[in-house]
Formats: C-alpha cells, sequence, structure tokens
C-alpha cells in the first residue's frame, strides 16, 4: 500500500515536472496521464480491498456473533484480531462480554439444578408427612381408643355379669390381650416416630453440609471402611475382593458413608444358598472415576429398582434399617455432580455403581 | 354384611391392620379377613399365582392401602381397574392424606370409595356395609370369578 501511494505521489510530482518542462509534448503528457490515472485507480481498488479486510469482515463476524449470542447460542468465539486499533479493542471486548455471559449462564444453570433439586427433596418430604410419620400417629390415636373403649368393656362386664367367674375370664383376655397389645403397638410406634425423624434429619444434614473436596485415597478408605465391617463379614462368612482402586476428588467424610452403605446393604442382602461374595473395583473412565460395589446376594427385581434410591423405599420388607442407606448415597454422589446405578438380577447379585467427576 | 364376602386388606402397617380389624368385628361385620402386606402379594393372590387360591363361590371387597412396600396401593388399582376380569371388584382406598391430587387419582382410576386415616369408623363401616350391601343387591361376583 505504502509503495504505492509513494508511487502516486511520484507519478503527480512527474507529471507535474513533464508539464513545466516539456509544454510541447502532448503524446508524453497524455501517456503520463493515463499511467497516472492507472495507478490511481489501482491504489484506491487496493485501498478499498484493505479497508473489506481489515474493518468490513471483522465488522460483519461481530454483528453474525451479536445476533447469534442473543438469540440465545453459547459458547461462541470471534476470530481474534491481534490488533491494538479500535476494532482490536472492540473485538477483545465483546469476546470477553461472551465469555462472561457464558459464565454467568453457567451459574445460574447450575443454581436451577440445585433449586429443582431442592424442590424434588420437598416435594418427597411432603409425601413423607403426610404419609410415613402420620402411619405411627395414626396407630397411636388408634390403640388409645381401643384402651378406652376395653376399659369401658370391663367396666360394663363387671356392672353387668352377675356371674363373676365368667366376668373373671373375659376381663383377664382384656387385660392379658387387648390392652398390653395396644400399648405395645403405641410403644413400637413412637419409636418408629423417633427412627422416621432422625431418618429425615440425617438426610438433611448431608443435604446441607458443604463438600470439603481433596483427593481420596480409596485403596486406604475402603481398607479402613472393611475393618469396620470385620465382624459382620466374619459372622456372615463373607469373602470380600478389594482391587487396586483409582483415587479420586472427593468428600472422605461422605465417599466413606457412600462405601459403608454399599458392603451394609451387600452383607445385609446375602442367600443362603451360597456362600457370599463381595468385590469392589473401579477405574478411570474419561472424564470420571467410576467404582462398583459387586455383591452375588439376592439381587434386585428390575420392576423395583426404580423406587429403591426413594426415601423409607424397602424392597426386602422383613430386613432391618428404615430405607434410608440409597437415598444417602444419592444424595451425596449428587453433590459430587456424579451419578449411581446399579445391574441387578434377582438370585444372582447385585452391581452398584457409582461414577464421580475428576477435576477440570 | 352378606357372609360370602371376603374382605381383603391390604395394609403393610401391622397397627392399622389391626385396628381395622378389630373394628369391622366391633360393628358387627364378621364376615372372613385376608390380610396382604404390600401390593404385590395381594396382586398376585387376585391373579391367582399364589398358592392360596381364591374361591370362586365368594365376593371379594378390598380395602387399599395407597403407600405400600414394593407395588403401592395406586398401581395396585390401576392394574385391577385397567383389567376387564377385575375391575368390577370393589375398591376403598385408606391412606393417610385428602391430598385432593391423590384423591382424583384415585377417583379418575376408577376407585369405589376413599377414606381418610385415621378412619372415623362410624363413616368407615357405613360405606363398607353400602358396598356390601350393594354387591349383594347387583350380584357382581359371578362374573368376576370368571375367566381366571
Amino acid at each position: 500500500m505504502t509503495v504505492l501511494f509513494i508511487a502516486v505521489l511520484i507519478g503527480s510530482i512527474a507529471l507535474f515536472v513533464i508539464q513545466v518542462n516539456f509544454n510541447e509534448n502532448r503524446a508524453l503528457i497524455q501517456i503520463g496521464f493515463i499511467f497516472y490515472l492507472v495507478v490511481v485507480l489501482l491504489t484506491i481498488m487496493l485501498i478499498g480491498r484493505s479497508m473489506v479486510i481489515r474493518i468490513v469482515i471483522p465488522l460483519k463476524e461481530l454483528a453474525t456473533i451479536a445476533s447469534r449470542v442473543s438469540a440465545g447460542e453459547r459458547n461462541l468465539r470471534i476470530t481474534e484480531l491481534k490488533r491494538t486499533d479500535e476494532l482490536g479493542v472492540l473485538s477483545n471486548t465483546f469476546q470477553k462480554m461472551i465469555t462472561d455471559i457464558d459464565a454467568s449462564n453457567r451459574l445460574v444453570n447450575d443454581l436451577n439444578e440445585e433449586l429443582t433439586e431442592k424442590n424434588k427433596d420437598l416435594e418427597q418430604i411432603v409425601y413423607i408427612s403426610s404419609h410415613d410419620l402420620r402411619s405411627p400417629l395414626i396407630n397411636i390415636q388408634g390403640f388409645n381408643k381401643e384402651i378406652l373403649n376395653e376399659l369401658k368393656e370391663i367396666r360394663e362386664i363387671l356392672d353387668q355379669s352377675s356371674d363373676l367367674s365368667e366376668a373373671r375370664e373375659k376381663i383377664i383376655h382384656l387385660l392379658d390381650e387387648d390392652i398390653p397389645e395396644a400399648f405395645t403397638y403405641i410403644l413400637s410406634s413412637t419409636q418408629k416416630m423417633d427412627l422416621l425423624l432422625n431418618a429425615l434429619l440425617k438426610l438433611s444434614r448431608v443435604g446441607r453440609s458443604s463438600l470439603s473436596l481433596g483427593p481420596v485415597d480409596m485403596n486406604q478408605l475402603v481398607a479402613k471402611i472393611v475393618r469396620t465391617f470385620e465382624y459382620q463379614i466374619e459372622e456372615a462368612a463373607i469373602s470380600i475382593q478389594i482391587d487396586d482402586l483409582p483415587s479420586c476428588m472427593g468428600d472422605e467424610s461422605m465417599i466413606d458413608q457412600v462405601f459403608s452403605n454399599f458392603l451394609s446393604n451387600s452383607i445385609k442382602h446375602m442367600t443362603n444358598d451360597r456362600p457370599g461374595k463381595v468385590r469392589i473395583h473401579g477405574y478411570i473412565k474419561e472424564d470420571e472415576t467410576i467404582y462398583c460395589v459387586e455383591d452375588n446376594g439376592i439381587g434386585i427385581d428390575k420392576k423395583y429398582q426404580e423406587r429403591i434410591f426413594n426415601l423409607f423405599e424397602k424392597v426386602d420388607i422383613d430386613k432391618a434399617g428404615e430405607g434410608l442407606g440409597l437415598t444417602i448415597i444419592r444424595k451425596i454422589i449428587e453433590k459430587h455432580k456424579g451419578s449411581v446405578w446399579l445391574d441387578s438380577s434377582p438370585n444372582k447379585g447385585s452391581k452398584f455403581f457409582i461414577s464421580i467427576p475428576s477435576p477440570k | 354384611m352378606n357372609e360370602d364376602i371376603i374382605v381383603i386388606v391390604a395394609e403393610d402397617d401391622d397397627g392399622h391392620a389391626t385396628l381395622i380389624q378389630k373394628n369391622l368385628k366391633r360393628a358387627g361385620i364378621m364376615n372372613d379377613m385376608l390380610r396382604f402386606r404390600n401390593g404385590e402379594e395381594v396382586l398376585d393372590f387376585l391373579y391367582d399365582r399364589k398358592e392360596e387360591k381364591r374361591n370362586p363361590e365368594l365376593y371379594y371387597l378390598l380395602l387399599l392401602d395407597i403407600r405400600m412396600p414394593r407395588v403401592d396401593g395406586i398401581e395396585v388399582l390401576r392394574q385391577l381397574k385397567g383389567d376387564e376380569r377385575l375391575k368390577s371388584l370393589p375398591v376403598i382406598m385408606l391412606t393417610t392424606t385428602d391430598d385432593p391430587v391423590e384423591i382424583n387419582k384415585c377417583h379418575q382410576l376408577g376407585c369405589n370409595s376413599y377414606v381418610v386415616k385415621p378412619l372415623n369408623y362410624e363413616s368407615f363401616i357405613e360405606v363398607i356395609n353400602r358396598l356390601g350391601l350393594f354387591m349383594k343387591i347387583v350380584k357382581i361376583p359371578n362374573q368376576l370369578n370368571e375367566g381366571f
């Protein structure tokens, strides 16, 4: 460009000199003039082209990107202009603005997800308050009325019967059978209520506590957990295989809880048909670490698999526990932004998997 | 109530089941009762998948709790009312909540009655007697038992 500009300048000077010195030589002047015009036109064209490249194209791109951003597209990038002029500054500022919008959008999405989770929790609490927590109260109320009825009955028997030996038999039945039964139901209902409330509190504590993330040495942690279950493992003659486990980034005490609950479930749901086996293994897959607790116990029918993570849900009705373990596991894994799933078939055993995202 | 009617109680809570049985007896309903502890057990019985078979000579009335393990009462109701052979079986839903969403759902699925615990036994027994009477008058049951 500069070269052309100089050429135009030289051309102009030359034309002027020619005009002054060779006033009569018109042909030369004409050639010079044509040459001059060509050079000027060429210069204008090249200046125009350079303006298109340097200004119009970047502006067009900015306009396109701006309209895509306003249409809701995310993670867009503008071709970087390594320039310090106004357009360079505009383009860089615009890119920063897009990145900022993306970041705040991600934040809003995360918060929204958290809110949806909290809402689901709340709905579950309402469901539980209206069903599970009311259930023991209904027993307490009902059996209290039963006791009042039975006392009234005793009074009526005493008032009405002339034959005391016959009355005695009826009264003894009420005193020995019905009334103690009612009291037993009342007592067990209060215990049940206490159990449920404690479980709810435990779950809400997990929900409220903040994660203290750090590298977790899973080999060490799982070995420690297995030691705490030593007695039950020996008692049930279960053989445990622990493979070399990859470490992960997590809240150690929460991950401890997850594996304790899994192991406790496995031990609880063994079958007498074969010697119990538990295997804990893990691997890294792309950007997450996956662990599996596998047992050869009674397994879970497909039709119950969706429900088992729900609070107070028990598939094996006769086993101890309030139906909390898997709910807590799910809550903890959700807090780690991971996922939990299972692969299980009745009479063969269960494989419970968790995935924990690797740090970015 | 007609002695040929068997009252099926599908209720996971032992206390609730005992209270129902005691109060029915107190109200003079001496019909035989069958107790199941979850939705799956009651479905197995009604679909004759259990060792204990239904008696084709008898009529059945189902008292169905909603919140039960394995298969809940709403799912049992859905399956029964969606089955040509079983949909005439009278079902009374028993639940601890008067949540209108839940009540609506049960009515839409075709329950015959919906009662909230703690049961007001007077009105509960009235419902049972009415259904029992209804069953006797319209004599549904023999169709109910055909084709099993």
